[in-house]
Protein backbone atom coordinates (compact mmCIF):
# COMPACT_ATOMS: atom_id res chain seq x y z
CA UNK A 1 0.00 0.00 0.00
CA UNK A 2 2.51 2.85 -0.67
CA UNK A 3 1.60 5.86 -1.66
CA UNK A 4 2.59 6.85 -4.65
CA UNK A 5 4.36 10.12 -5.09
CA UNK A 6 3.46 13.13 -6.57
CA UNK A 7 5.89 12.87 -9.62
CA UNK A 8 4.55 9.61 -10.35
CA UNK A 9 1.13 10.99 -10.01
CA UNK A 10 2.13 13.77 -12.53
CA UNK A 11 3.44 11.99 -15.40
CA UNK A 12 0.17 10.13 -15.89
CA UNK A 13 -2.14 13.00 -16.39
CA UNK A 14 -5.49 13.25 -14.80
CA UNK A 15 -7.69 10.82 -12.83
CA UNK A 16 -7.01 7.37 -11.72
CA UNK A 17 -9.93 4.82 -12.58
CA UNK A 18 -11.34 4.88 -15.88
CA UNK A 19 -14.98 3.83 -16.65
CA UNK A 20 -16.33 0.13 -17.58
CA UNK A 21 -17.20 -0.16 -21.63
CA UNK A 22 -20.81 -0.25 -21.79
CA UNK A 23 -22.10 -3.75 -22.37
CA UNK A 24 -22.31 -4.39 -25.66
CA UNK A 25 -26.17 -5.53 -25.65
CA UNK A 26 -26.91 -1.71 -24.23
CA UNK A 27 -25.20 -0.28 -26.80
CA UNK A 28 -26.64 -2.36 -29.71
CA UNK A 29 -29.80 -1.51 -28.05
CA UNK A 30 -29.36 2.58 -28.00
CA UNK A 31 -28.17 2.06 -31.44
CA UNK A 32 -31.48 -0.20 -32.38
CA UNK A 33 -33.51 3.31 -31.14
CA UNK A 34 -31.59 5.66 -32.08
CA UNK A 35 -32.36 4.29 -36.04
CA UNK A 36 -35.65 3.21 -35.51
CA UNK A 37 -36.10 6.64 -33.86
CA UNK A 38 -34.99 8.69 -36.80
CA UNK A 39 -37.09 7.30 -39.42
CA UNK A 40 -40.27 7.08 -37.85
CA UNK A 41 -38.96 10.90 -36.68
CA UNK A 42 -38.89 11.90 -40.09
CA UNK A 43 -42.00 9.86 -41.88
CA UNK A 44 -43.80 11.09 -39.19
CA UNK A 45 -43.78 14.60 -40.75
CA UNK A 46 -44.86 17.75 -39.25
CA UNK A 47 -45.85 20.23 -42.05
CA UNK A 48 -45.32 23.94 -40.13
CA UNK A 49 -42.47 24.80 -37.92
CA UNK A 50 -43.20 24.17 -34.07
CA UNK A 51 -40.00 25.58 -32.98
CA UNK A 52 -39.20 28.90 -35.00
CA UNK A 53 -41.68 31.28 -33.03
CA UNK A 54 -39.29 33.85 -31.85
CA UNK A 55 -41.60 35.67 -29.35
CA UNK A 56 -43.01 32.09 -27.91
CA UNK A 57 -42.17 31.11 -24.21
CA UNK A 58 -43.82 31.90 -20.57
CA UNK A 59 -42.54 35.49 -19.67
CA UNK A 60 -40.82 35.37 -16.13
CA UNK A 61 -42.70 37.40 -13.77
CA UNK A 62 -41.44 41.09 -14.57
CA UNK A 63 -40.01 41.60 -11.32
CA UNK A 64 -37.67 38.71 -11.75
CA UNK A 65 -36.68 39.60 -14.95
CA UNK A 66 -35.82 43.54 -13.70
CA UNK A 67 -33.32 41.36 -10.80
CA UNK A 68 -32.30 39.36 -13.38
CA UNK A 69 -31.22 42.48 -15.63
CA UNK A 70 -30.31 44.75 -12.79
CA UNK A 71 -26.68 46.48 -13.13
CA UNK A 72 -25.59 45.32 -9.53
CA UNK A 73 -26.84 41.36 -9.74
CA UNK A 74 -24.60 41.59 -12.93
CA UNK A 75 -21.69 43.13 -11.39
CA UNK A 76 -22.49 40.69 -8.36
CA UNK A 77 -21.87 37.40 -10.82
CA UNK A 78 -18.75 39.71 -12.63
CA UNK A 79 -16.81 40.20 -9.60
CA UNK A 80 -17.83 36.78 -8.01
CA UNK A 81 -16.02 35.32 -11.69
CA UNK A 82 -13.12 37.96 -11.22
CA UNK A 83 -12.55 36.93 -7.84
CA UNK A 84 -12.80 33.15 -8.45
CA UNK A 85 -10.23 33.32 -11.63
CA UNK A 86 -8.38 35.84 -9.55
CA UNK A 87 -7.89 32.92 -6.54
CA UNK A 88 -7.47 30.33 -9.28
CA UNK A 89 -4.76 32.36 -10.45
CA UNK A 90 -2.64 32.34 -7.32
CA UNK A 91 -3.09 28.53 -6.84
CA UNK A 92 -1.76 28.63 -10.69
CA UNK A 93 1.35 30.94 -9.82
CA UNK A 94 2.11 30.16 -6.46
CA UNK A 95 0.59 26.54 -5.81
CA UNK A 96 3.28 23.55 -6.15
CA UNK A 97 3.06 21.57 -9.71
CA UNK A 98 1.55 18.50 -8.12
CA UNK A 99 -2.14 16.69 -9.25
CA UNK A 100 -3.58 18.19 -6.00
CA UNK A 101 -2.90 21.54 -7.20
CA UNK A 102 -6.59 22.63 -7.75
CA UNK A 103 -5.52 24.46 -10.94
CA UNK A 104 -6.35 21.37 -13.58
CA UNK A 105 -9.57 20.39 -11.77
CA UNK A 106 -11.32 23.98 -12.30
CA UNK A 107 -9.45 23.94 -15.69
CA UNK A 108 -10.35 20.28 -17.18
CA UNK A 109 -13.41 20.19 -14.62
CA UNK A 110 -14.67 23.22 -13.40
CA UNK A 111 -14.60 25.26 -16.71
CA UNK A 112 -14.67 22.87 -19.29
CA UNK A 113 -17.11 20.33 -18.52
CA UNK A 114 -19.03 22.66 -15.94
CA UNK A 115 -19.68 25.21 -17.54
CA UNK A 116 -22.36 22.73 -20.29
CA UNK A 117 -24.83 22.19 -17.16
CA UNK A 118 -24.45 25.57 -15.98
CA UNK A 119 -25.16 26.85 -20.11
CA UNK A 120 -27.89 24.54 -19.78
CA UNK A 121 -29.35 25.65 -16.70
CA UNK A 122 -29.44 29.59 -17.26
CA UNK A 123 -28.03 30.07 -20.83
CA UNK A 124 -24.83 31.97 -21.82
CA UNK A 125 -23.35 32.60 -18.62
CA UNK A 126 -19.56 32.48 -19.48
CA UNK A 127 -20.51 36.30 -20.67
CA UNK A 128 -21.21 37.57 -17.30
CA UNK A 129 -18.72 35.38 -15.40
CA UNK A 130 -15.96 35.97 -17.66
CA UNK A 131 -13.00 37.66 -16.40
CA UNK A 132 -11.70 38.95 -19.09
CA UNK A 133 -14.76 40.97 -19.75
CA UNK A 134 -14.04 43.00 -16.41
CA UNK A 135 -10.24 43.15 -17.53
CA UNK A 136 -10.70 44.71 -20.70
CA UNK A 137 -13.14 47.60 -19.59
CA UNK A 138 -10.73 48.32 -16.96
CA UNK A 139 -7.76 48.77 -19.21
CA UNK A 140 -9.96 50.19 -22.60
CA UNK A 141 -10.97 53.04 -20.16
CA UNK A 142 -7.24 53.26 -18.76
CA UNK A 143 -6.05 53.21 -22.79
CA UNK A 144 -9.16 55.71 -23.56
CA UNK A 145 -10.29 53.27 -25.93
CA UNK A 146 -13.61 52.64 -26.60
CA UNK A 147 -14.45 49.34 -25.23
CA UNK A 148 -18.14 48.87 -27.23
CA UNK A 149 -15.93 49.91 -30.90
CA UNK A 150 -12.50 49.44 -30.19
CA UNK A 151 -10.04 51.04 -32.61
CA UNK A 152 -11.10 49.40 -35.86
CA UNK A 153 -14.70 48.01 -36.62
CA UNK A 154 -14.62 43.71 -36.41
CA UNK A 155 -14.63 42.03 -39.84
CA UNK A 156 -17.89 41.33 -41.15
CA UNK A 157 -16.75 38.00 -41.99
CA UNK A 158 -15.16 36.64 -39.44
CA UNK A 159 -18.21 35.17 -37.40
CA UNK A 160 -16.93 32.74 -34.98
CA UNK A 161 -13.85 31.24 -36.35
CA UNK A 162 -11.53 32.56 -33.74
CA UNK A 163 -13.29 31.14 -31.13
CA UNK A 164 -13.50 27.98 -33.42
CA UNK A 165 -9.34 28.20 -33.84
CA UNK A 166 -9.70 28.73 -30.00
CA UNK A 167 -11.69 25.41 -29.20
CA UNK A 168 -9.38 23.83 -30.72
CA UNK A 169 -6.05 24.89 -29.10
CA UNK A 170 -8.41 23.96 -26.10
CA UNK A 171 -9.03 20.89 -27.00
CA UNK A 172 -5.56 20.36 -27.99
CA UNK A 173 -3.90 21.47 -24.42
CA UNK A 174 -6.54 18.91 -23.11
CA UNK A 175 -5.84 15.61 -25.04
CA UNK A 176 -2.71 16.04 -26.97
CA UNK A 177 -0.33 18.83 -24.82
CA UNK A 178 2.60 17.02 -23.56
CA UNK A 179 2.12 17.95 -20.21
CA UNK A 180 -1.46 19.15 -20.18
CA UNK A 181 -1.59 18.22 -16.61
CA UNK A 182 1.41 20.28 -15.49
CA UNK A 183 1.06 23.94 -14.28
CA UNK A 184 3.63 25.94 -16.92
CA UNK A 185 1.83 24.47 -19.44
CA UNK A 186 -1.28 25.16 -18.48
CA UNK A 187 0.14 28.85 -17.66
CA UNK A 188 1.30 29.40 -20.99
CA UNK A 189 -1.70 28.39 -22.23
CA UNK A 190 -4.05 30.36 -20.60
CA UNK A 191 -1.83 33.40 -20.48
CA UNK A 192 -1.96 33.15 -24.16
CA UNK A 193 -5.76 33.29 -24.28
CA UNK A 194 -6.04 35.85 -22.53
CA UNK A 195 -3.19 38.45 -23.89
CA UNK A 196 -5.17 37.74 -27.07
CA UNK A 197 -8.49 37.97 -26.51
CA UNK A 198 -8.17 40.91 -24.31
CA UNK A 199 -5.86 42.03 -27.04
CA UNK A 200 -8.94 41.38 -29.57
CA UNK A 201 -11.43 43.29 -27.66
CA UNK A 202 -9.19 46.63 -27.17
CA UNK A 203 -8.64 46.73 -30.81
CA UNK A 204 -12.22 45.32 -32.53
CA UNK A 205 -14.33 46.18 -29.19
CA UNK A 206 -16.11 44.24 -26.85
CA UNK A 207 -18.35 42.49 -29.19
CA UNK A 208 -14.62 40.18 -29.93
CA UNK A 209 -15.58 38.10 -27.02
CA UNK A 210 -18.76 37.25 -28.92
CA UNK A 211 -17.25 35.49 -31.65
CA UNK A 212 -13.31 35.18 -30.19
CA UNK A 213 -13.50 34.04 -26.82
CA UNK A 214 -13.64 29.57 -27.33
CA UNK A 215 -15.34 29.91 -23.70
CA UNK A 216 -17.88 32.21 -24.52
CA UNK A 217 -19.25 31.04 -27.70
CA UNK A 218 -18.61 26.94 -26.18
CA UNK A 219 -21.39 28.41 -23.42
CA UNK A 220 -23.67 30.06 -26.22
CA UNK A 221 -23.81 27.35 -28.18
CA UNK A 222 -24.79 24.91 -25.56
CA UNK A 223 -26.92 27.91 -23.87
CA UNK A 224 -28.92 27.76 -26.91
CA UNK A 225 -30.42 24.20 -25.10
CA UNK A 226 -31.47 26.41 -21.83
CA UNK A 227 -35.12 26.32 -20.68
CA UNK A 228 -34.46 30.48 -20.02
CA UNK A 229 -33.97 32.73 -22.63
CA UNK A 230 -34.16 36.24 -24.13
CA UNK A 231 -37.49 36.93 -26.08
CA UNK A 232 -35.69 38.88 -28.58
CA UNK A 233 -38.37 41.96 -29.36
CA UNK A 234 -38.09 43.19 -25.36
CA UNK A 235 -34.85 40.86 -23.81
CA UNK A 236 -37.44 40.00 -21.48
CA UNK A 237 -36.50 36.48 -19.78
CA UNK A 238 -39.19 33.70 -20.95
CA UNK A 239 -39.05 30.31 -20.01
CA UNK A 240 -39.39 27.92 -23.29
CA UNK A 241 -38.94 24.74 -25.48
CA UNK A 242 -35.59 24.40 -25.43
CA UNK A 243 -35.41 23.24 -28.89
CA UNK A 244 -37.35 26.22 -29.84
CA UNK A 245 -34.38 27.64 -28.21
CA UNK A 246 -32.19 26.45 -29.99
CA UNK A 247 -34.32 27.68 -33.07
CA UNK A 248 -34.54 30.91 -32.01
CA UNK A 249 -33.20 33.73 -34.74
CA UNK A 250 -29.57 35.52 -33.33
CA UNK A 251 -30.16 37.68 -30.95
CA UNK A 252 -27.39 40.66 -29.98
CA UNK A 253 -24.66 38.47 -29.26
CA UNK A 254 -25.16 35.40 -31.43
CA UNK A 255 -23.41 35.16 -34.73
CA UNK A 256 -24.48 32.57 -37.03
CA UNK A 257 -22.75 31.51 -40.28
CA UNK A 258 -19.33 31.96 -40.73
CA UNK A 259 -17.65 29.52 -38.04
CA UNK A 260 -20.72 28.28 -36.94
CA UNK A 261 -20.13 24.70 -38.31
CA UNK A 262 -16.50 25.21 -37.77
CA UNK A 263 -17.14 25.03 -33.63
CA UNK A 264 -19.91 22.85 -33.73
CA UNK A 265 -17.42 20.11 -35.92
CA UNK A 266 -14.31 20.98 -33.69
CA UNK A 267 -16.60 19.75 -30.26
CA UNK A 268 -18.03 16.93 -32.37
CA UNK A 269 -14.57 15.64 -33.66
CA UNK A 270 -12.86 15.96 -30.55
CA UNK A 271 -14.62 13.52 -28.25
CA UNK A 272 -14.42 11.20 -30.95
CA UNK A 273 -10.70 11.42 -30.50
CA UNK A 274 -10.88 11.32 -26.76
CA UNK A 275 -12.59 7.85 -27.01
CA UNK A 276 -10.55 6.79 -29.85
CA UNK A 277 -6.90 8.13 -28.08
CA UNK A 278 -8.40 5.63 -24.92
CA UNK A 279 -8.51 2.42 -26.94
CA UNK A 280 -5.80 0.30 -26.47
CA UNK A 281 -5.24 0.26 -30.39
CA UNK A 282 -4.56 3.33 -30.55
CA UNK A 283 -1.86 3.50 -27.26
CA UNK A 284 -0.49 0.41 -28.42
CA UNK A 285 0.45 1.97 -32.18
CA UNK A 286 1.08 5.06 -30.86
CA UNK A 287 3.96 3.59 -28.49
CA UNK A 288 5.45 1.61 -31.33
CA UNK A 289 5.71 4.20 -33.64
CA UNK A 290 8.73 6.06 -34.81
CA UNK A 291 7.11 9.14 -34.39
CA UNK A 292 6.28 11.30 -31.21
CA UNK A 293 3.30 10.86 -29.56
CA UNK A 294 2.29 14.75 -29.64
CA UNK A 295 2.87 14.63 -33.21
CA UNK A 296 0.28 11.58 -34.47
CA UNK A 297 -1.97 12.77 -31.42
CA UNK A 298 -2.14 16.69 -32.97
CA UNK A 299 -2.29 14.59 -36.46
CA UNK A 300 -5.58 12.36 -35.42
CA UNK A 301 -7.31 14.74 -33.96
CA UNK A 302 -7.19 17.15 -36.66
CA UNK A 303 -8.39 14.33 -38.66
CA UNK A 304 -11.17 13.54 -36.60
CA UNK A 305 -12.12 17.48 -36.90
CA UNK A 306 -12.26 17.11 -40.37
CA UNK A 307 -13.84 13.82 -40.50
CA UNK A 308 -17.08 15.65 -38.63
CA UNK A 309 -16.37 18.53 -40.73
CA UNK A 310 -16.55 16.80 -44.58
CA UNK A 311 -19.57 14.22 -43.31
CA UNK A 312 -21.74 17.51 -42.01
CA UNK A 313 -21.09 19.62 -44.28
CA UNK A 314 -21.44 16.73 -47.11
CA UNK A 315 -24.69 16.29 -45.60
CA UNK A 316 -26.29 19.15 -45.59
CA UNK A 317 -25.04 20.81 -49.27
CA UNK A 318 -26.58 17.13 -50.33
CA UNK A 319 -29.59 18.21 -48.55
CA UNK A 320 -30.05 21.71 -50.76
CA UNK A 321 -29.52 19.74 -54.35
CA UNK A 322 -32.23 17.22 -52.97
CA UNK A 323 -34.40 19.94 -52.17
CA UNK A 324 -34.04 23.50 -53.43
CA UNK A 325 -33.75 25.78 -50.14
CA UNK A 326 -36.46 28.92 -50.09
CA UNK A 327 -34.52 32.42 -50.40
CA UNK A 328 -31.62 33.57 -52.39
CA UNK A 329 -28.53 31.88 -51.98
CA UNK A 330 -29.72 29.91 -49.65
CA UNK A 331 -27.86 26.14 -50.51
CA UNK A 332 -24.81 27.96 -49.50
CA UNK A 333 -26.04 28.84 -45.96
CA UNK A 334 -27.36 25.33 -45.42
CA UNK A 335 -24.49 24.59 -43.38
CA UNK A 336 -24.66 26.96 -41.21
CA UNK A 337 -28.40 26.84 -40.82
CA UNK A 338 -28.61 23.08 -39.87
CA UNK A 339 -25.59 24.06 -37.55
CA UNK A 340 -28.10 24.21 -34.15
CA UNK A 341 -29.55 20.77 -34.78
CA UNK A 342 -26.20 19.19 -34.27
CA UNK A 343 -25.92 20.74 -31.01
CA UNK A 344 -27.86 17.81 -29.02
CA UNK A 345 -25.87 15.40 -30.44
CA UNK A 346 -22.66 17.03 -28.83
CA UNK A 347 -24.41 17.44 -26.13
CA UNK A 348 -24.77 13.88 -25.74
CA UNK A 349 -21.33 13.41 -26.60
CA UNK A 350 -20.14 15.11 -23.71
CA UNK A 351 -22.29 13.74 -21.42
CA UNK A 352 -21.68 10.36 -21.94
CA UNK A 353 -17.32 11.13 -22.18
CA UNK A 354 -17.26 13.33 -19.10
CA UNK A 355 -20.06 12.75 -16.14
CA UNK A 356 -18.55 10.39 -14.68
CA UNK A 357 -15.13 12.81 -14.66
CA UNK A 358 -17.59 16.02 -13.47
CA UNK A 359 -18.98 13.87 -10.35
CA UNK A 360 -16.29 12.92 -9.31
CA UNK A 361 -13.53 15.06 -9.55
CA UNK A 362 -15.44 17.78 -9.44
CA UNK A 363 -15.73 17.31 -5.96
CA UNK A 364 -12.61 16.46 -5.67
CA UNK A 365 -11.48 19.74 -7.20
CA UNK A 366 -13.72 21.65 -4.29
CA UNK A 367 -12.09 19.94 -1.32
CA UNK A 368 -8.64 21.00 -3.19
CA UNK A 369 -9.75 24.44 -3.33
CA UNK A 370 -9.71 24.78 -0.11
CA UNK A 371 -6.10 24.67 0.45
CA UNK A 372 -5.04 26.46 -3.21
CA UNK A 373 -1.14 26.14 -2.44
CA UNK A 374 -0.93 22.87 -0.88
CA UNK A 375 0.19 24.04 2.45
CA UNK A 376 -1.87 22.13 4.37
CA UNK A 377 -4.43 24.76 4.59
CA UNK A 378 -7.98 24.53 4.96
CA UNK A 379 -9.90 27.91 4.18
CA UNK A 380 -12.77 26.85 3.52
CA UNK A 381 -13.37 23.96 6.01
CA UNK A 382 -13.61 21.69 3.13
CA UNK A 383 -10.31 20.00 2.44
CA UNK A 384 -11.56 17.12 4.69
CA UNK A 385 -14.57 16.60 1.99
CA UNK A 386 -15.21 13.12 0.92
CA UNK A 387 -16.37 12.48 -2.48
CA UNK A 388 -19.64 11.27 -2.92
CA UNK A 389 -20.13 8.81 -5.61
CA UNK A 390 -22.97 7.69 -5.42
CA UNK A 391 -24.76 6.73 -8.23
CA UNK A 392 -21.43 7.25 -10.07
CA UNK A 393 -20.27 4.07 -8.25
CA UNK A 394 -22.63 1.53 -10.22
CA UNK A 395 -21.40 0.59 -13.79
CA UNK A 396 -24.96 -0.26 -15.04
CA UNK A 397 -26.00 3.35 -13.88
CA UNK A 398 -22.77 4.79 -15.47
CA UNK A 399 -23.08 2.84 -18.63
CA UNK A 400 -27.59 3.26 -19.21
CA UNK A 401 -26.82 7.17 -18.44
CA UNK A 402 -23.68 7.05 -21.21
CA UNK A 403 -26.64 5.37 -23.57
CA UNK A 404 -29.19 7.07 -22.92
CA UNK A 405 -27.72 10.48 -23.48
CA UNK A 406 -26.04 9.36 -27.31
CA UNK A 407 -29.76 8.46 -27.84
CA UNK A 408 -31.72 11.17 -26.40
CA UNK A 409 -29.05 13.72 -27.70
CA UNK A 410 -29.80 11.94 -31.42
CA UNK A 411 -33.10 12.06 -31.12
CA UNK A 412 -33.46 15.97 -29.81
CA UNK A 413 -30.87 16.48 -32.99
CA UNK A 414 -33.25 14.53 -35.26
CA UNK A 415 -36.54 16.30 -34.34
CA UNK A 416 -34.59 19.85 -34.32
CA UNK A 417 -33.32 18.76 -38.27
CA UNK A 418 -36.79 17.96 -39.28
CA UNK A 419 -38.37 21.57 -37.81
CA UNK A 420 -35.51 23.39 -39.61
CA UNK A 421 -35.94 21.32 -42.69
CA UNK A 422 -39.43 22.33 -42.89
CA UNK A 423 -38.90 25.91 -42.46
CA UNK A 424 -36.01 25.99 -44.97
CA UNK A 425 -37.76 23.65 -47.55
CA UNK A 426 -41.14 23.33 -49.19
CA UNK A 427 -43.39 21.24 -47.64
CA UNK A 428 -42.96 18.67 -50.29
CA UNK A 429 -39.44 18.55 -50.12
CA UNK A 430 -38.41 18.96 -47.01
CA UNK A 431 -38.60 14.90 -46.12
CA UNK A 432 -36.54 14.35 -48.92
CA UNK A 433 -34.37 17.24 -48.28
CA UNK A 434 -33.48 15.90 -44.68
CA UNK A 435 -32.41 12.17 -45.52
CA UNK A 436 -28.84 13.17 -46.34
CA UNK A 437 -28.30 14.78 -42.57
CA UNK A 438 -30.45 11.95 -40.76
CA UNK A 439 -27.95 9.28 -42.54
CA UNK A 440 -24.97 11.47 -41.23
CA UNK A 441 -26.75 11.48 -37.66
CA UNK A 442 -27.00 7.94 -37.73
CA UNK A 443 -23.62 7.62 -38.42
CA UNK A 444 -21.95 10.10 -35.86
CA UNK A 445 -24.85 8.36 -33.31
CA UNK A 446 -23.21 4.45 -34.21
CA UNK A 447 -19.69 5.60 -34.49
CA UNK A 448 -20.26 7.18 -30.88
CA UNK A 449 -21.95 4.38 -29.61
CA UNK A 450 -19.30 2.02 -30.89
CA UNK A 451 -16.47 4.17 -28.92
CA UNK A 452 -18.57 3.78 -25.96
CA UNK A 453 -18.42 -0.22 -25.63
CA UNK A 454 -15.06 -0.82 -27.77
CA UNK A 455 -13.09 1.75 -25.30
CA UNK B 1 -64.30 25.05 -31.88
CA UNK B 2 -62.80 22.11 -30.43
CA UNK B 3 -61.92 20.71 -33.71
CA UNK B 4 -60.20 23.76 -34.81
CA UNK B 5 -58.23 23.51 -31.34
CA UNK B 6 -57.80 19.82 -32.23
CA UNK B 7 -56.42 20.58 -35.87
CA UNK B 8 -54.14 23.30 -34.64
CA UNK B 9 -52.11 21.35 -31.78
CA UNK B 10 -52.31 18.28 -33.53
CA UNK B 11 -48.70 18.47 -34.84
CA UNK B 12 -47.38 19.67 -31.56
CA UNK B 13 -49.36 16.34 -30.09
CA UNK B 14 -47.67 14.17 -33.28
CA UNK B 15 -44.30 15.39 -31.92
CA UNK B 16 -44.35 14.80 -28.11
CA UNK B 17 -46.40 11.43 -29.43
CA UNK B 18 -43.36 10.62 -31.16
CA UNK B 19 -40.92 11.71 -28.60
CA UNK B 20 -42.55 10.35 -25.50
CA UNK B 21 -42.75 6.69 -27.59
CA UNK B 22 -39.09 7.20 -28.26
CA UNK B 23 -38.47 7.62 -24.55
CA UNK B 24 -40.54 4.99 -23.54
CA UNK B 25 -38.99 2.83 -25.68
CA UNK B 26 -35.54 3.95 -24.45
CA UNK B 27 -36.64 3.45 -21.07
CA UNK B 28 -38.06 -0.12 -21.65
CA UNK B 29 -35.36 -1.71 -23.81
CA UNK B 30 -32.53 -0.57 -21.02
CA UNK B 31 -35.00 -1.81 -18.03
CA UNK B 32 -34.54 -4.84 -19.99
CA UNK B 33 -30.92 -4.92 -20.19
CA UNK B 34 -30.54 -3.95 -16.67
CA UNK B 35 -32.75 -6.40 -15.48
CA UNK B 36 -30.88 -9.26 -17.68
CA UNK B 37 -27.49 -7.46 -16.22
CA UNK B 38 -28.36 -8.03 -12.36
CA UNK B 39 -29.70 -11.14 -12.90
CA UNK B 40 -26.42 -12.63 -14.26
CA UNK B 41 -24.66 -10.33 -11.77
CA UNK B 42 -26.05 -12.13 -8.63
CA UNK B 43 -24.07 -15.84 -9.32
CA UNK B 44 -22.89 -17.87 -6.22
CA UNK B 45 -19.52 -16.73 -5.38
CA UNK B 46 -16.62 -19.03 -4.32
CA UNK B 47 -14.68 -19.36 -2.02
CA UNK B 48 -11.44 -19.36 -3.26
CA UNK B 49 -10.13 -16.12 -4.71
CA UNK B 50 -9.63 -16.42 -8.27
CA UNK B 51 -6.28 -15.15 -9.64
CA UNK B 52 -4.74 -13.37 -12.95
CA UNK B 53 -1.11 -13.77 -13.40
CA UNK B 54 0.20 -11.01 -15.62
CA UNK B 55 3.88 -10.84 -16.78
CA UNK B 56 5.70 -7.52 -17.89
CA UNK B 57 9.05 -7.49 -19.49
CA UNK B 58 11.27 -4.31 -19.92
CA UNK B 59 14.21 -5.24 -22.80
CA UNK B 60 16.40 -2.73 -24.36
CA UNK B 61 13.59 0.11 -23.69
CA UNK B 62 11.02 -1.99 -24.95
CA UNK B 63 8.19 -3.07 -22.75
CA UNK B 64 6.00 -5.90 -23.73
CA UNK B 65 3.27 -6.18 -23.35
CA UNK B 66 2.04 -3.41 -25.05
CA UNK B 67 -0.96 -1.74 -23.72
CA UNK B 68 -2.61 -5.29 -23.75
CA UNK B 69 -6.59 -5.26 -22.37
CA UNK B 70 -6.92 -7.64 -19.41
CA UNK B 71 -10.41 -8.30 -18.13
CA UNK B 72 -11.25 -9.84 -14.62
CA UNK B 73 -13.88 -10.05 -12.33
CA UNK B 74 -14.12 -8.41 -9.38
CA UNK B 75 -12.44 -9.70 -6.24
CA UNK B 76 -9.95 -11.64 -8.36
CA UNK B 77 -6.50 -11.50 -7.07
CA UNK B 78 -4.00 -10.06 -9.74
CA UNK B 79 -0.09 -11.29 -9.55
CA UNK B 80 2.08 -8.83 -11.78
CA UNK B 81 5.40 -10.34 -12.28
CA UNK B 82 8.39 -7.49 -14.31
CA UNK B 83 11.19 -8.89 -15.06
CA UNK B 84 13.64 -5.94 -16.35
CA UNK B 85 17.05 -5.23 -17.70
CA UNK B 86 16.89 -1.21 -16.52
CA UNK B 87 15.70 0.27 -13.50
CA UNK B 88 11.84 1.13 -13.66
CA UNK B 89 9.03 0.90 -11.65
CA UNK B 90 5.32 -0.51 -12.48
CA UNK B 91 1.99 1.66 -11.01
CA UNK B 92 -1.79 0.66 -11.03
CA UNK B 93 -4.05 3.72 -11.58
CA UNK B 94 -6.69 3.70 -9.56
CA UNK B 95 -5.31 1.13 -6.65
CA UNK B 96 -2.26 3.79 -6.49
CA UNK B 97 -0.53 0.09 -5.95
CA UNK B 98 3.48 0.55 -7.04
CA UNK B 99 6.17 -1.95 -7.46
CA UNK B 100 9.66 -0.76 -8.54
CA UNK B 101 12.16 -3.15 -10.32
CA UNK B 102 15.75 -3.39 -10.23
CA UNK B 103 18.16 -4.35 -13.50
CA UNK B 104 18.18 -8.14 -14.29
CA UNK B 105 16.12 -8.67 -11.46
CA UNK B 106 12.01 -9.53 -11.36
CA UNK B 107 9.49 -7.88 -8.69
CA UNK B 108 5.99 -9.23 -7.75
CA UNK B 109 3.34 -7.19 -7.19
CA UNK B 110 -0.08 -8.63 -6.00
CA UNK B 111 -3.36 -6.58 -5.38
CA UNK B 112 -6.92 -7.66 -5.10
CA UNK B 113 -8.93 -5.84 -8.11
CA UNK B 114 -11.53 -4.75 -5.43
CA UNK B 115 -13.06 -1.99 -7.19
CA UNK B 116 -14.81 -2.13 -10.72
CA UNK B 117 -13.75 -0.04 -13.47
CA UNK B 118 -10.73 0.25 -15.86
CA UNK B 119 -7.17 0.64 -14.79
CA UNK B 120 -4.33 1.40 -16.61
CA UNK B 121 -0.95 -0.23 -15.36
CA UNK B 122 1.55 1.95 -16.73
CA UNK B 123 5.47 1.98 -16.21
CA UNK B 124 7.18 4.87 -14.69
CA UNK B 125 10.70 5.58 -16.37
CA UNK B 126 9.81 4.34 -20.12
CA UNK B 127 6.04 5.76 -19.77
CA UNK B 128 4.65 2.87 -21.08
CA UNK B 129 0.70 1.43 -20.99
CA UNK B 130 1.25 -2.11 -20.52
CA UNK B 131 -2.31 -3.16 -19.64
CA UNK B 132 -5.42 -1.49 -19.44
CA UNK B 133 -7.42 -3.64 -16.56
CA UNK B 134 -10.76 -3.74 -16.76
CA UNK B 135 -12.23 -5.16 -13.74
CA UNK B 136 -16.36 -6.35 -14.06
CA UNK B 137 -18.56 -6.42 -11.27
Amino acid sequence: MSSPTPAIVLAHGFGGRGDLPVPFSLALAGAGIAVVASFVLAAWSWPVPRFEDPDGGRPLPLRVSQLLDASWTRWAIRAVGLIFAAYVAVAAWFGPDILTNPTFGVVYVWLWVGLVPLSLLFGPVWRLLNPLRPVHLALARLLRVSPTHGLVPLPAGLGTWPAAVGLFAFVWLELVAPGAATLPVVRLWFTAYAVITVFGALVFGRRWFDCGDPFEVYSRLFGRLSVLARRPSDRRFVLRNPLAHLAMPPDGGYVPGPGAVAVVVVLLGSTAYDGVSQSTGWVGFVQRAALPEALLGTGALICFILLAAVTYWSATVACGWLAPARGVDAARRLPGAFAGSVVPIALGYLVAHYFTLFVLEGQRTLALLSDPLSTGADLFGLADYEVHAGLVNDPQVVALVKIGAVVVGHILGVVAAHDRAVALFSRREALLGQIPLLVVMVGYTLGGLTLLFAT
Amino acid sequence: MPDQTRESRSPTTKVAVVVGAAVVVVAAMLLVVLALGVGSGTGSESSDTPVERLEVTIEDGTVTPNARRVEVTEGTRIELTVTSDEEDALHVHGYDEEVEVQPGETATLSFIADRAGRFEIETHHTEQLVYQLIVKP
